[in-house]
């Protein structure tokens, strides 16, 4: 925002894109986005399929521990209970996309807050522990429940559907996951300036003290459960719709970690924070996954399985580099190029 | 460990499952961890005999994550763990 801009209500004061500059730039971003599919190949809209899903997933963990700080090391299995809440609904009860979307992101946020309930006595390390145990226990459930779930054989998902409207192929199902990526994002930074997001970000910073203050420690830390769950809940429904079949290989502790990463790397406690996060892992994993065979055919004195390990190898060296040399994130550094921004001229 | 079972992938699982001995025992206290140890290893021994029957087989690779959840409802601080009381 540049310098000389002057609010003379609360509504201006509180808007989040405030000159027509800052809607030109909205205008041109959202134009690139929606036109992408003319001009990106299948691979890629995959790959920003991919991305979108994350962005949802990593916004809702990133209220529960970047908000609310309450560190989850479960949510891949949470992931987990909302793409098969909206498989089993979608493939056996023939449910519509839709129904299945808001039940899955429902039962999510409902297993989440029963795993959630620990956090009301406990904190730090052992809720880590805690969510630990819950991604174990959810994934074990599902892997052996298999009149319901497949079991270890997995279930297929039809594509989803919405009236006539069906996303089939990657470019349709881009539309829809930016669509709904865009109302996550733009929810998510509405709830971070309201009463909860102000009452979770006083939790986050001390919870005996957000209690003197009057704020309902159980209310407050169940409801950021929820909303984090629900958001895991709403992209693993996409997730089972996008790959079509699901298995509980897709949603393993790695993934947990992983979404933490992400979010340690995007910046705790910001909306863009996620975003840059999810961008930032995604292209990487991407770019491994262009080089490796590059580097197996000019360097045959690899070691067997070298470009199949450096995945979580390189994943591991940038959230090390990140908290050494950026502890504050990409979004840190995103709010700098701001800074400067606002006093271009000079 | 690895002397007695030899070294695989599953070492890790093996690490995951310690946690919830030092969680049951209370994770300052050394005798915690002795007393809790053959307790989840009884658990998940006996429970993956008697449960399997009535559930799913494979159910005493979960039994000490049931048991750490459970000790996180009713005993946050483990069997012999120090109560701490926080201040501001």
């Amino acid at each position: 925002m540049p310098t000389g801009i002057r609010s003379y209500n609360y509504a201006q004061d509180m808007a989040i894109f405030r000159t027509r500059a800052h809607w030109v730039w909205l205008g041109v971003l959202l134009a690139c986005l929606f036109t992408g599919p003319l001009y990106w190949g299948n691979y890629w809209l995959g790959v920003a399929n991919l991305i979108g899903i994350t962005i949802i997933a990593a916004m809702g963990l990133n209220i529960l521990t970047g908000y609310c700080g309450q560190l989850s090391i479960g949510h891949a299995g949470f992931i987990a209970v909302g793409a098969y809440t909206a498989a089993v609904l979608t493939n056996r009860f023939e449910m519509p996309f839709l129904v299945g979307l808001i039940c899955a992101g429902f039962s999510s946020g409902l297993v989440g807050m029963i795993f959630g309930i620990p956090s009301l006595r406990v904190k730090g390390f052992y809720l880590a522990i805690s969510t630990i145990a819950a991604q174990f226990i959810i994934i074990w459930v599902i892997n052996h429940w298999t009149p319901v779930t497949g079991g270890f054989n997995g279930m297929s998902v039809p594509p989803a559907q919405i009236g006539r409207l069906t996303f089939i192929s990657q470019g349709s199902q881009f539309y829809l996951i930016m669509i709904i990526v865009m109302i996550v994002v733009f929810l998510a930074k509405n709830l971070s300036r309201t009463r909860a997001g102000r009452a979770f970000v006083a939790i986050r910073d001390n919870d005996i003290a957000a209690q003197v203050m009057g704020i309902s420690l159980f209310r407050y830390k169940l409801l950021a459960f929820f909303i984090g769950c629900f958001l895991a809940g709403i992209a693993g429904s996409l997730f089972a719709h996008w790959t079509g079949f699901l298995n509980a290989e897709n949603f393993t502790m790695m993934d947990s970690i992983l979404y933490v990463g992400i979010i340690i790397i995007g910046g705790l406690g910001t909306i863009v924070g996620p975003i840059f996060g999810v961008l930032f892992i995604r292209l990487l994993q991407q770019l491994i996954t262009q080089i490796s065979p590059v580097m197996e055919g000019t360097l045959p004195n690899l070691p067997a399985g070298f470009t199949t390990g450096i995945g979580p190898m390189v994943f591991g060296i940038a959230i090390i580099l990140f908290l050494i040399f950026m502890p504050r994130g990409l979004a840190h550094r995103w709010s700098l190029v701001r800074a400067s921004y606002r006093l271009w001229p000079f | 460990m690895s002397s007695i079972g030899g070294i695989t992938f599953g070492l890790v699982g093996t690490g995951l499952k310690a946690f919830s001995v030092v969680i049951l025992g209370g994770l300052d206290s050394f005798l915690g961890a002795v007393v809790a140890g053959p307790i989840i290893g009884l658990a998940e021994n006996l429970g993956g005999g008697y449960l399997t029957p009535l559930t799913w087989p494979g159910v005493r690779e979960i039994i000490p994550f049931v048991i750490i959840v459970i000790v996180m409802f009713i005993r946050p601080h483990g069997l012999f763990g120090e109560r701490r009381i926080e201040r501001i």
